[in-house]
């Protein structure tokens, strides 16, 4: 479904992502690991072209290459992201904010767009009575949630999460992970980037090890995982010795 | 609307449908006419600036526009004053478009530089084409608009009230529309976060263009209306004055609510009348109740009398 070839990105001399190439299949929930600042968020922008695009490289998704399709394009071919910080509109309502994307689509009927919009809340779980609140009043786990159903309300075939339960409470993990897991039940492909690996090794059928923009390993988790390169990515040289 | 507002703004309309028979005095009607004028042009601002985030200063330029191909068309090609009303809106919705497309890939402070050159643009070419503009001189006696067997500016321009009423009730009803519609949403959701909102499918280019045109619209044709109401189109209609009239009226209302800048214009108008006595000192007295105002409620007329209501 999603086909990534030799992808790059600089920021001037900052060489943040290189030669990246993976694969992902249709329902496939491709997990990502890699310390900070090894170019995990850089990858969703360039895939989405929001706010980066690639400098060189391929993407093909769906068999389409869309590399340097606009950023609503890359959205209506069924590639939505979401972001590391828990986003949201504002000044709009919950409800709102979920809609944005659907009715912006001239052609869906507001009914649709509104039954759409509902379902992706009650899919994420996110309390009803909230959905009138302006999203500027809501808790960090409830931005989250709604950023991930206002994600879903736009039917994708493959979604990116960007570290989706970074700085939650335990149960609020726990919801979060039964958000991806019901979404794989679906069908749709996901991409998922977490530090918290219990999360990640819970809910990913591959792995994939990014380190200083280039793709260390790539495979089963737990083959992954014990990977000497990974362990040395992570801990320091020679310390996989134990 | 809530059921409350709808009383609230029926009783307010009343009032105004009633002034000019209560005080039936021809000067005070003419001050309105120009109050609604600005509330038409001040509120539409509102919808680009306060709602899209877009800091379009080419929106005095549309008005002038409108002022303009008033004069033009009726003057130099026979048009009815009715039809040139209309074109007036056609014709500062064309130059909206125009401006729109290189505000597409730009933000902030470029945004500014590029309305704004746009706006002088426009005042260089009414200038120089003084075969067609009358240039610094301006256009005089214009027609005026008439109805079968009455003109408007009879009955103490009793007439040119209540179309310049209605005008202002037209084009609010729109804004609302406009902002509560579907395509409005996409506007807040871009003007919160374009980032985001690109990530949710929203395109900025084309709402930045629905955005200027829409906003574009009634301004043209309240700059039409002022030119067949004074029967001169003059360089004044792109002048400070008239950009700081406007500025006063978005800061003292508040961004973002339409009927702000609608109180806002006729609550300035009011204090500007109320204050004539006061000479050179009027303009100060003027800045200064802003200041007071927006100090004690940063969000405007319009955020305060929503908290003192509720
Ligand atoms: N706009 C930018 N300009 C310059 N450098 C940038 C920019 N965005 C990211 N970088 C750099 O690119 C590198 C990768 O950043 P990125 O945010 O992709 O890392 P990450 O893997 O998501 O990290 P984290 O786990 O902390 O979220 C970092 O060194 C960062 O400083
Ligand atoms: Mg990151």
């Amino acid at each position: 479904m999603l086909s990534v070839r030799n992808l790059a990105k600089s920021y001037g001399a900052l060489a943040v992502l290189r030669d990246v190439s993976f694969d992902v299949a249709a329902g496939e929930i491709l997990g990502i690991a890699g310390p900070n600042g090894s170019g995990k968020s850089t990858l969703f922008n360039v895939l989405t072209g929001i706010p980066v695009r690639a400098d060189d490289g391929e993407i093909r998704f769906d068999g389409r290459e869309i590399r340097n399709l606009p950023a609503p394009a890359i959205v209506a071919a069924g590639l939505v992201r979401t972001f590391q910080r828990e986003t949201a509109f504002e000044t709009l309502t919950s409800l709102e904010n979920v809609l944005a994307g659907p009715l912006h689509d001239l052609r869906m009927p507001s009914a649709d767009a509104r039954r759409r919009a509902e379902a992706a809340l009650d899919f994420v779980g996110f309390p009803a009575e909230r959905i009138g609140w302006i999203a500027a009043d809501l808790s960090v786990f409830d931005r989250k949630r709604l950023m991930i159903a206002s994600a879903l309300a736009l039917g994708p075939k493959l979604c990116l999460f960007d570290e989706p339960v970074a700085g939650l409470a335990p149960p609020e993990i726990q919801a979060i992970m039964a958000i991806l897991r019901r979404l794989r039940d679906r069908g749709t492909a996901a991409i998922l980037v977490e530090h918290v690996l219990p999360a990640l090794l819970g809910v990913s059928d591959r792995l994939m090890v990014l380190h200083q923009g280039v793709v260390l390993a790539t495979g089963a988790p737990q083959d992954v995982i014990r990977d000497p390169r990974v362990i040395d990515a992570y801990l320091g040289p020679g310390r996989h010795a134990a | 609307m809530t059921r409350r507002g709808v009383v609230i703004g029926l009783a307010a309309l009343g009032l105004l449908a009633a002034l000019p028979f209560v005080f039936p005095v021809p000067y005070l009607r003419h001050i309105f006419i120009l109050a609604f004028i600005y509330a038409v042009v001040a509120s539409n601002w509102d919808l680009s600036l306060g709602y899209g985030g877009i800091f379009n200063f080419a929106h005095v330029a549309f008005f002038s526009i409108g002022v303009y191909g008033y004069g033009i068309l009726t003057k130099l090609a026979g048009w009815s004053p009715w039809a040139a009303l209309a074109a007036g809106g056609v014709l500062a919705t064309l130059a909206a478009v125009l401006v729109a497309i290189p505000v597409l890939r730009l933000s902030g402070i470029y945004i500014i530089l590029v309305t704004f050159a746009f706006a002088q643009l426009v005042l260089q070419l009414v200038v120089s084409q003084s075969g067609l503009t009358g240039g610094m001189m301006g256009m005089v006696g214009l027609p005026t608009f008439q109805i079968p067997g009455y003109n408007l500016a009879r009955d103490g321009k009793l007439g040119y009230y209540f179309g310049a009423l209605a005008l202002l009730v037209v084009s609010t009803a729109f804004l609302r529309a406009f902002v509560g519609s579907r395509l409005g949403l996409a506007i807040r959701a871009l003007r919160d976060d374009p980032d985001y909102a690109a990530a949710r499918g929203i395109s900025v280019a084309r709402q930045r263009i629905l955005t200027l045109a829409a906003s574009a619209f009634f301004t043209g044709v309240a700059g039409a209306y002022y030119a067949a109401y004074l029967r001169i189109a003059s360089p004044d209609a792109f002048g400070v004055s008239l950009l700081s009239l406007l500025l006063s009226i978005l800061l003292l209302g508040g961004l973002a609510s339409i009927y702000g800048p609608v109180v806002a214009a006729l609550v300035l108008t009011f204090l500007s009348e109320a204050s004539v006595d006061l000479g050179p000192w009027r303009h100060i007295a003027i800045a200064v109740v802003i200041i007071v105002v927006v100090r004690i409620w940063p969000g405007g007329l319009w955020s305060a009398l929503r908290r003192l209501s509720s």
